[in-house]
Formats: structure tokens, C-alpha cells, sequence
């Protein structure tokens, strides 16, 4: 409850904060429009935001899942072979600083203007993240509960599903969240640099529209929807989730 | 009557870059069933390298190691092991979960009810009913080891292979769980290898004792005390005196010139080998 109040204030100060700025500064509504036009607008466009949001969601479902598969079919790979990490390594080091939307270009080249382009590139920009948060877990895993484990029969698979996977939860939690939030950005910076193929888009094309059209009010509508999403995936989902697994297990600091 | 561990020459050397020889060589015993045997030596002598290499984490240079004359060739549930350190409970389990965890993995066949049960009757016996459902972070660390224990034999394993079971406790802590464990084993029967640089520990426990010395097996002796055992006794302090000097004699040779064990072995009811 307590919460709840400090961040309805810390909201409504950011509201305020808004508006003396844009009223003491003089700016235009083309620049800076007021709070007013964009909820206005965020209210007008309200089924195409929705539809736009729908579809950035789907895709970022797909892509963020796709990684999280071949992220942990790789640290899995790295804890179970003894070259494979080493070359994982190096991999990760020269993929992990590209921002995903370097390869935007590449990925057009490859599959072209559409779904598939933007879907590569948030693969790529979730799965590096992933991997290693996936593998530092594995590898901070107690040596004690894993031969607990393998002294109790189980290896390959199974130790990896009933011992590796909650003993590393706090570290697969990190790196959900962190290649969510790659995802995230990279939909929409993708779909900002080169727009949608065919009538469909996600929020990111919703942007590029806006910007295009100088419907200043939408641009920050689509914004504030993005944000919004982002808090209620951190707070509905993660939150949800890290209560429920590591913090009853004490398992990380409070 | 049939051993029940054979252990035949075995040897595991590790590599290591300073030139020096770590780890067991040629060391040869055998275990009935039963039988409760204390492993001592000083620190880095091999002690957790052997029961390693019995537990089949590790893999031998040369040597075999038999389980009731069946070759041991990798881990199983068959010979549990209590690993020194604290961290051995699986943390998003309760206590009660962490039992039957166990106990699912090992045996597919128990229905739900009889894995409840059968985990309450094992955290009854070790005297951690009220601490069921709570979570490992909540346990103390003598609590904890009393988790171990009860897991431990859970899966009802053939032998129980302990690592200084004790050796975080203090002297009150160390004294109740000597005491539960040599409850537990006469109650269960079951063979108990355990670990520990404690003198007196090995004493009022063990039937049998392995004295370890710089990778080797230097004296496989019986306990010749009557249980239970007293520190008041004369013929208690006559052993401890014995095989302190057993144990610490490496301590001379590793300090001075090599030479020939100076220790006289008449005492000792039984000498093996
Ligand atoms: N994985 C390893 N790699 C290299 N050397 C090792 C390894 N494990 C153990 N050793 C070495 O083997 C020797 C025996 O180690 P071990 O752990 O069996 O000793 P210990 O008798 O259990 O000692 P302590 O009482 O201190 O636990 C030591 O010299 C140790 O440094
Ligand atoms: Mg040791």
C-alpha cells in the first residue's frame, strides 16, 4: 500500500514536472505537447494502439522465447562439453557490445523487409544477454547440490531440469529480465529505422507514423504506452515471479 | 562373511603443476556390512579424495572399488554421501521437500502418501519434525546436518559416506549428533564410512579405523572398546594415546629424516592386512 501511494506520487510529480516545463519554457504543442492532447489522443487512437501493441507483444513473445530455447541450449552446451565454452565465450564477447540493431542491414539482406528481419533481430539482441546470465547461473550453482543431485541418479537432462534450473533461478531471473527488455527495444527501434512490411506493425511502426505525420500528441501517446507496458511486465510478471521463487527461498538479498 | 565394500588397490593421482603428489595410492581395505568405520589423517592426506572415489564422483587412475562384488563405475544412490559444508539442501525445497525430492528420484514407484510418510518418519527420527515445512535458509547449521542425515537415509542407501559430518558444530552440537548418528545406525544397521580429524570422534564412534597418512593407507585397525565408550575409562585413554601417536607419526616424518613406523602394534585386538 505504502508502495503504491510513493509511486502515485512519483507519477503525478513527473505529471507536474511536465507541465511547468512546457507552460514556463513557452514550447510549442508541436514540440512539446501538453499532458491533455496526449491523453486525448491516447484516448482517440485507443483500438490502433491496442492492435499496434498486440502485435509488438506477439512478435517480442516469439523472438524472446526463440532466445531464451537457444540461450539455454547453449549454456547447457557450455556446462556439459570442454571446448564449447571457450569458444562461446569468445562469441558472446564480440556479439554482446553489437546493439541489435546493428544488424538490422544484415538481416534485411538475408530475409528481406517483413516479420522475419525484425524477429532476427530481436533474437539477437535478447540472446546474448541471456546466455550469459544463463551460464554465469550454471556456473555459480553450489557443487554440493549438483552431486547431491547426480549422487540421487539424475545427469544430463533431468539434473539440468530438477537441480540446475532452480539452483540457478535468481540468475535466469536477471536474465529474463534483461532480455525482455532487449526485445522490448529492439522491436521498436527496428520498426522506427525501416517502418513495417505490409499494413501491419507494432508500436514502433505506430511511432515512425506519427513522427512522419507530426502528430506530436501521438508520438508521446505511443511512448507512454511502451513505458506502460514495461511496468506491468516488471511489476505483474517479474515482481510476481521473483516473490513467488527466489524471495521465499531467500535465495537473493532483500 | 562376504565384504561388503572392497576396495583393491586403488589410486588417484592428481596433477598438479608444483611437482607434488596429491591424492590416494594403492590403498587396499574392506568393509562389512554394518560396519562403522572411522577414516583419519591429517589434513590433505587423501581422506575426501577416497570417499570421492567410492562415491564414483571421482574416477580412479587404477584400482576397482566393489559394491557388494558389483564394479563401481559412477555415482548412485546406492552409496550416499554427506559432503562437508553447509550448502547441501536444495534451497527452493522445504526440509520436507528436500526428502522426498530425494527419495522421488531414487524410487519412482512410492505414491505421494507414501513419500509424505516415509519423509516424516526420517525428519522424526533425527528430531526435525516441528522444521518440515520450513525452508533450508531457516535451519541452523546443526539443523541442518540433522537434514542431511535424514535424507541421507531416506533413500536407504547400502552405505552412508560422510565427509567430517561434523565438523562446523561446536562441542555441545558435535556431541548430539554423534550420539543421533550412532543411534540412527544401530537402529538402521546400515555401513557408515565417515571422515574426521577428530580423534575422540573416530574413537567413540568407529568399529573399525583407517588411519591415512600422505595419500596412503598406513593402519587399518579395530576399535577394541566396549560401547559405549567413556572418556573416564584407563583403556579409552590407552587407545587415544596409541593412535594420536599413530596419526601424529606422519607429522615426524614429514618434519625429520624418513624412517620406519616406531609404533608397537601389539595392543590392537585385531590387526588387518
Ligand atoms: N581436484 C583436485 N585437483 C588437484 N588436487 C587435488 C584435488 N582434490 C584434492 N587434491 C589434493 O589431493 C590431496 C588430498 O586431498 P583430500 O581433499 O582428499 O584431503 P583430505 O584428507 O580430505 O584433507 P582435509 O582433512 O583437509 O579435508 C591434497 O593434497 C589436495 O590438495
Ligand atoms: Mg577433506
Amino acid at each position: 500500500m505504502k508502495k503504491l501511494v510513493s509511486k502515485t506520487a512519483l507519477i503525478f510529480s513527473l505529471a507536474v514536472l511536465w507541465e511547468a516545463v512546457r507552460v514556463l519554457g513557452g514550447y510549442s504543442e508541436l514540440l512539446f505537447p501538453s499532458l491533455r492532447s496526449i491523453v486525448l489522443s491516447l484516448w482517440a487512437e485507443r483500438a490502433q494502439l491496442f492492435a499496434n501493441a498486440l502485435f509488438s507483444l506477439k512478435l517480442i513473445g516469439l523472438g524472446l522465447f526463440t532466445a531464451v530455447v537457444l540461450a539455454m541450449m547453449l549454456a547447457l552446451l557450455c556446462m556439459s562439453t570442454k571446448i564449447f565454452p571457450g569458444v562461446i565465450t569468445d562469441i558472446m564477447a564480440i556479439m554482446h557490445p553489437l546493439p541489435g540493431i546493428a544488424i538490422l542491414p544484415v538481416a534485411i539482406l538475408w530475409f528481406g523487409i517483413g516479420i522475419e528481419s525484425i524477429l532476427f533481430v530481436i533474437i539477437f539482441s535478447a540472446l546474448w544477454p541471456l546466455l550469459n546470465h544463463f551460464y554465469t547461473g550454471f556456473r555459480s550453482i553450489p557443487k554440493n547440490q549438483l552431486e547431491v543431485g547426480r549422487n540421487l541418479g539424475l545427469s544430463g537432462v533431468k539434473l539440468a531440469l530438477s537441480v540446475m534450473l532452480p539452483a540457478s533461478f535468481p540468475h535466469i531471473l536477471g536474465g529474463l529480465r534483461t532480455g525482455w527488455a532487449r526485445a522490448w527495444q529492439a522491436s521498436v527501434a527496428a520498426e522506427l529505422v525501416f517502418g513495417a512490411a505490409g499494413g501491419q506493425g507494432g508500436l514502433g511502426w505506430y511511432l515512425y507514423k506519427k513522427r512522419f505525420l507530426m502528430e506530436t500528441p501521438g508520438v508521446f501517446a505511443g511512448m507512454l504506452l511502451i513505458i506502460a507496458i514495461g511496468l506491468v511486465v516488471e511489476y505483474l510478471i517479474f515482481t510476481t515471479l521473483e516473490n513467488l521463487t527466489v524471495r521465499k527461498w531467500k535465495a537473493v538479498i532483500d | 562373511m562376504k565384504p561388503l565394500i572392497k576396495v583393491k588397490a586403488l589410486t588417484r593421482i592428481y596433477d598438479t603443476s608444483q611437482n607434488v603428489i596429491a591424492g590416494i595410492k594403492d590403498v587396499s581395505f574392506e568393509v562389512r556390512e554394518g560396519e562403522l568405520v572411522g577414516i583419519i589423517g591429517r589434513s590433505g592426506c587423501g581422506k575426501t579424495t577416497l570417499l570421492r572415489c567410492i562415491a564414483g564422483f571421482e574416477k580412479s587412475d587404477s584400482g576397482e572399488i566393489f559394491l557388494d562384488g558389483k564394479r563401481v563405475s559412477g555415482p548412485g544412490p546406492d552409496r550416499f554421501m554427506v559432503f562437508q559444508g553447509l550448502d547441501q539442501l536444495f534451497p527452493w525445497l522445504t526440509v520436507k521437500g528436500n526428502l522426498i525430492f530425494a527419495m522421488k528420484t531414487v524410487n519412482k514407484d512410492m505414491t505421494p502418501k507414501e513419500l509424505r510418510e516415509r519423509a516424516e518418519y526420517f525428519l522424526e527420527l533425527v528430531g526435525l519434525s516441528a522444521w518440515a515445512d520450513r525452508y533450508p535458509y531457516q535451519l541452523s547449521g546443526g539443523m541442518k546436518q540433522r537434514a542431511f542425515l535424514a535424507r541421507a537415509l531416506s533413500v536407504s542407501p547400502r552405505v552412508l559416506l560422510m565427509d567430517e559430518p561434523f565438523g562446523s558444530l561446536d562441542a555441545f552440537g558435535r556431541k548430539a549428533m554423534q550420539d543421533l548418528l550412532l543411534k540412527l545406525w544401530e537402529k538402521t544397521g546400515i555401513t557408515i564410512l565417515f571422515v574426521t580429524h577428530d580423534i575422540d570422534e573416530c574413537i567413540k564412534l568407529s568399529d573399525k579405523i583407517l588411519v591415512f597418512a600422505r595419500g596412503t593407507l598406513k593402519y587399518s585397525i579395530y576399535n577394541p572398546l566396549p560401547r559405549p565408550r567413556m572418556v573416564e575409562d584407563a583403556a579409552y585413554r590407552e587407545f587415544l594415546a596409541k593412535l594420536s601417536r599413530m596419526v601424529e607419526e606422519e607429522k615426524d616424518i614429514a618434519e625429520g629424516p624418513a624412517r620406519e613406523p616406531s609404533i608397537n602394534l601389539k595392543w590392537a585386538d585385531v590387526i588387518l592386512q
